[in-house]
């Protein structure tokens, strides 16, 4: 307990006065009278007993002492404890992520009642303990820093609310240890719905501040992407998976609407036990469709963060592929053409007319023929190449080659072997690729690698060490289609990545203007810099554009921690007294007077 | 009638100024009672007195000397004359010598001397016996029956010698008090009835109305008797028996009291005037005369209406 104006306590001495007075009591008057029957007539508290009489002198002594006291204490701002430990400082560390915006069966978020709790502790804490804010979802944010005002504290926290952007809590504990330690020994008050030990220690300790128990029932879309089918361009599966959570041993009954460009086109019911998670796979096309949305509905569904996923399907795109060669190859021409259908343009350039600068292409196909100098950054096949390329070894065999058959596969899983059954293929080997850094063999002979797939300076490139003519049957089976459809979709495959199909709230962008969401306008700045997504949704910055979706399992999990003995506010008893003092001071003289002045002569 | 002045006086009670105001009025009063009536009181009792009234056979024990000799010598037989009765009218004035007369009100004390010494006064001078009674816990007959104006000096000096000191008990005292019983007469009660029981109070009428003729009950009363002391924590002292009570007096128990006496001297009065007894309460702080006035005025063998 301490006073704030300790110089208001010389008041106490006052105390002295009543008790002075109640030692030093004068008699009561003596007065002589002739009708002392009449007085022993009235009541007992007009003529009550020697020890009543004591006992309510003692208490109105009492009263009168704590009415000083009271008043005392008000005037000197006596402050108590409340549960601080005495710390020096408090560090008030505030997850606002998605899940915290779920609702109870009375409406309110949880956030709303972990922010009533917090404010609750933080007027409870002594008026000299300075008070910092951090709130924290996929990053720490400070809302206030180090202030003894409680007011302010108290409107920070209440300014904050839940965001639909997935915690991540570990940077933000770091940091608010660090702002903590200024105040050694201080204590950390992390409030979220996560269980789990932080690991204080002597100069902060942590203490989790949980949210009241809720009964949690939520369905939520967890993960989303959009990948092109393998050996089609132009060509995707959406893969959407959802989590339910629940009572335990319950089945959770939801739809999933599948719309193209906010168009319905299926609706999918689904019953997802507690705990489980169902995985849904969506084939779409890229003409079909600019927006691919996914809108879960459920009822009782405790947080709708989840519930909607929007991914963005590329538009359609044809790839200019350049055949360079001394002689056309109709084997390698044909296996292109098999291609066409998912948009390859390939344009024949012969090897003595190759012009420089290289004509723009996005892949590039040298048969039998190697140009000085590759394109900057253009994916390659090289078909029996007369020497090595760049970042490649290679070593020529004698004679006209050997003939390989069923070549021994390193790694079978490899994009470019995709459905090719190697040990159909027979094939005339004319050099042997070295395993150097950063080149993957893929077929091997004894005289060493026929199939090679390497990134070399950024830049993909496929390297066949036979020549398809000159083989066996490997141009007349389905292999080499394939292949050259598998060396044309690896090699490009950067392509379609570069921008993913859906960003996760809480990412940031580098956009030259404030994030623009389909549903709100919302004006540039003219200022290019980091911008978060913090909405569900489609959104646009300048030139870029995309969607944003929670897309967080432990968000849709709601989280783990939560008090279940926890039924109200525990503000705790501490603080400032002033204001209870003169509370306590005003019903102590209302007691007084009605016990021993109510019926007093006016 | 002896001159004021010359009677003994204590501390101004029996000043100049009130013998006079007391001559006063006994000549109104006597002046009245001659326009009323003429002669002294008479008695329906056959009696010695020169006035003839009749004759009656001799009976054996009859004083001779009321024999008519003549009437024997007409007619021989023996009558007596039978003449009128005068009887002596006796006045009691019975004073309560308890200390709840003085303290703590002196008033009262004056009151009552005052009261006693008019009414003496006036039976004194109208030729009735007045006896002075003086009662507290027992009854003392302070002077014998005294006849004639000239012993107004006596019984003052006696009012003025009362003690006032002794602890009240009039239901004891007047048990003792016997009226004579064959002769007309008036009991002037002259107490503030305090002492003892408050709630007995009452059946002392029972005693008033078991005494023959008139009684007067002259409730003698302070105004500040009626209403509390005060308010706040007092420590009230009996001005009798000296007992010590711790109270806390507040409006409520103020008001509570002053009901309590006003029922009580209602409550007297009631009984008195259900059994006949004339009762007056008697305001020691107010005006003398005015009071004695309504006290002749309602009617009294004394005042001879």
């Amino acid at each position: 307990m301490n006073a704030l104006a300790p110089s208001q306590l010389w008041w106490l001495l006052l105390l002295a006065v009543p008790v002075v007075l109640h030692l030093v009591r004068p008699r009561p008057r003596a007065l002589r009278t002739t009708t002392l029957p009449f007085f022993l007539g009235l009541d007992r508290r007009s003529a009550d007993s020697p020890w009543l009489r004591w006992l309510k002198r003692l208490i109105a002594l009492l009263l009168s002492v704590a009415v000083m006291g009271a008043a005392t204490a008000a005037a000197a701002r006596v402050v108590v404890g409340g549960g601080d430990g005495g710390v020096r400082g408090v560090v008030v560390l505030v997850d606002r992520s998605a899940s915290l915006a779920a609702r109870g069966d009375d409406g309110r978020t949880r956030f709303a009642a972990l922010a009533e709790r917090l404010q609750a502790r933080v007027s409870a804490l002594p008026p000299t303990v300075p008070v910092t804010v951090l709130a924290y979802d996929a990053r720490p944010t400070l809302v206030l820093a180090r202030s003894v005002d409680r007011q302010a504290a108290a409107r920070a926290i209440a300014a904050l609310a839940p965001r639909p952007v997935a915690g991540d809590p570990e940077p933000a504990i770091a940091l608010a240890r660090r702002l903590a330690a200024v105040d050694a020994p201080a204590a950390l008050w992390h409030a979220t719905d996560h269980a789990g030990d932080d690991g204080g220690d002597e100069r902060v300790a942590i203490e989790r501040v949980l949210p009241p128990a809720m009964r949690a029932r939520n369905v939520g879309i967890v993960a989303a992407d959009l990948r092109r089918l393998p050996l089609e361009r132009n060509r995707y599966a959406a893969f959407v998976q959802i989590d339910a959570v629940g009572q335990p041993a319950e089945t959770i009954e939801c739809e999933l609407d599948v719309a193209f460009d906010g168009r319905v086109v299926e609706v999918r019911r689904l019953s997802i036990a507690s705990g489980a998670s169902e995985r849904l796979q969506v084939p779409v096309a890229a003409g079909d469709a600019r927006r691919l949305g996914f809108t879960l509905r459920a009822a009782d569904d405790r947080l709708v963060a989840d519930d909607r996923v929007e991914l963005t399907v590329p538009e359609p795109r044809t790839l200019r592929v350049v055949v360079a060669s001394r002689a056309a190859d109709p084997f390698i021409a044909l296996a292109l053409l098999a291609c066409a259908g998912d948009g390859l343009a390939v344009e024949t350039v012969a090897a003595d007319a190759w012009p420089t600068p290289a004509p723009a292409c996005e892949l590039l196909v040298c048969d039998g023929w190697l140009p000085a100098e590759l394109p900057a950054g253009v994916p390659t096949v090289l078909i029996d190449p007369p020497s090595a390329p760049p970042g490649v070894a290679l070593r020529r065999l004698d004679g006209d080659g050997a003939p390989i058959e069923s070549p021994r596969v390193i790694d079978a899983t490899h994009p470019l072997l995709y459905g090719i059954a190697t040990r159909r293929v027979r094939l005339t080997q004319t050099a042997a690729i070295e395993a150097e850094s950063g080149v993957e063999p893929l077929w091997a002979s004894p005289a060493g690698a026929a199939l090679a797939a390497a990134t070399v300076a950024g830049r993909r490139l496929v390297v066949m060490a036979f020549a398809p003519a000159r083989s066996e049957d490997l141009p007349l089976s389905a292999a080499f289609p394939l292949l050259m459809a598998n060396a044309v979709g690896w090699a490009t495959q950067g392509d379609d990545e570069a921008t993913p199909a859906v960003w996760r709230t809480g990412a940031l962008i580098d956009a030259d203007g404030a994030v623009a969401w389909d549903d709100a306008a919302v004006a540039t700045d003219g200022e290019t810099r980091p911008r978060e997504l913090d909405r569900v949704g489609v959104w646009r910055a300048g030139a870029a554009a995309g969607t944003a979706a929670l897309l967080a399992r432990a968000e849709t999990g709601l989280g783990d921690g939560a008090d279940p003995a926890l039924t109200a506010v525990d503000g705790g008893f501490g603080g400032e007294l002033a204001r209870a003092a003169l509370w306590a001071a005003l019903a102590l003289l209302i007691a007084e007077s009605w016990l021993f002045h109510r019926r007093g002569v006016a | 009638m002896p001159s004021p002045e010359a009677v003994t006086n204590d501390g101004g009670i029996f000043d100049a100024e009130f013998l006079a105001r007391l001559r006063l009025l006994f000549v109104r009063l006597r002046r009245r009672r001659r326009q009323a009536r003429q002669g002294v009181q008479e008695s329906p009792a056959a009696g010695h007195s020169r006035e003839f009234r009749d004759h009656r056979h001799y009976a054996r024990g009859d004083d001779i000397r009321t024999v008519d000799w003549r009437l024997y010598g007409r007619l021989d037989r023996l009558f007596v004359r039978v003449f009128e009765s005068v009887q002596e009218f006796h006045v009691h004035v019975v004073v309560d010598t308890s200390a709840s007369m003085a303290d703590p009100h002196p008033a009262k004390r004056i009151a009552a001397l005052r009261l006693a010494a008019a009414l003496a006064y006036l039976g004194l001078s109208q030729q009735h016996r007045v006896a002075l009674i003086g009662v507290d816990r027992a009854c003392r007959r302070e002077l014998p029956p005294l006849k004639g104006p000239g012993h107004i000096h006596a019984i003052i000096r006696r009012l003025v010698d009362l003690p006032f000191a002794g602890i009240g008990d009039l239901d004891a005292a007047l048990a003792a008090f016997r009226p004579d019983g064959g002769r007309r007469g008036v009991v002037f009660l002259i107490s503030d009835l305090l002492g003892g029981d408050p709630a007995r109070t009452r059946e002392l009428a029972r005693r008033f109305a078991s005494w023959p003729g008139e009684t007067h009950v002259l409730h003698v009363l302070d105004p500040a008797e009626e209403r509390a002391p005060a308010e706040g924590e007092l420590l009230l002292v009996d001005s009798e028996t000296g007992a010590e009570r711790r109270v806390w007096l507040d409006r409520d128990a103020a008001q509570r009291y002053a009901a309590q006496v006003v029922a009580w001297r209602d409550g007297i009065a009631k009984e008195c005037l259900g059994r006949r007894i004339d009762y007056l309460r008697w305001d020691a702080a107010a005006p003398f005369d005015d009071q004695f006035v309504t006290l002749l005025e309602r009617g009294s063998g004394l005042a001879g209406t």
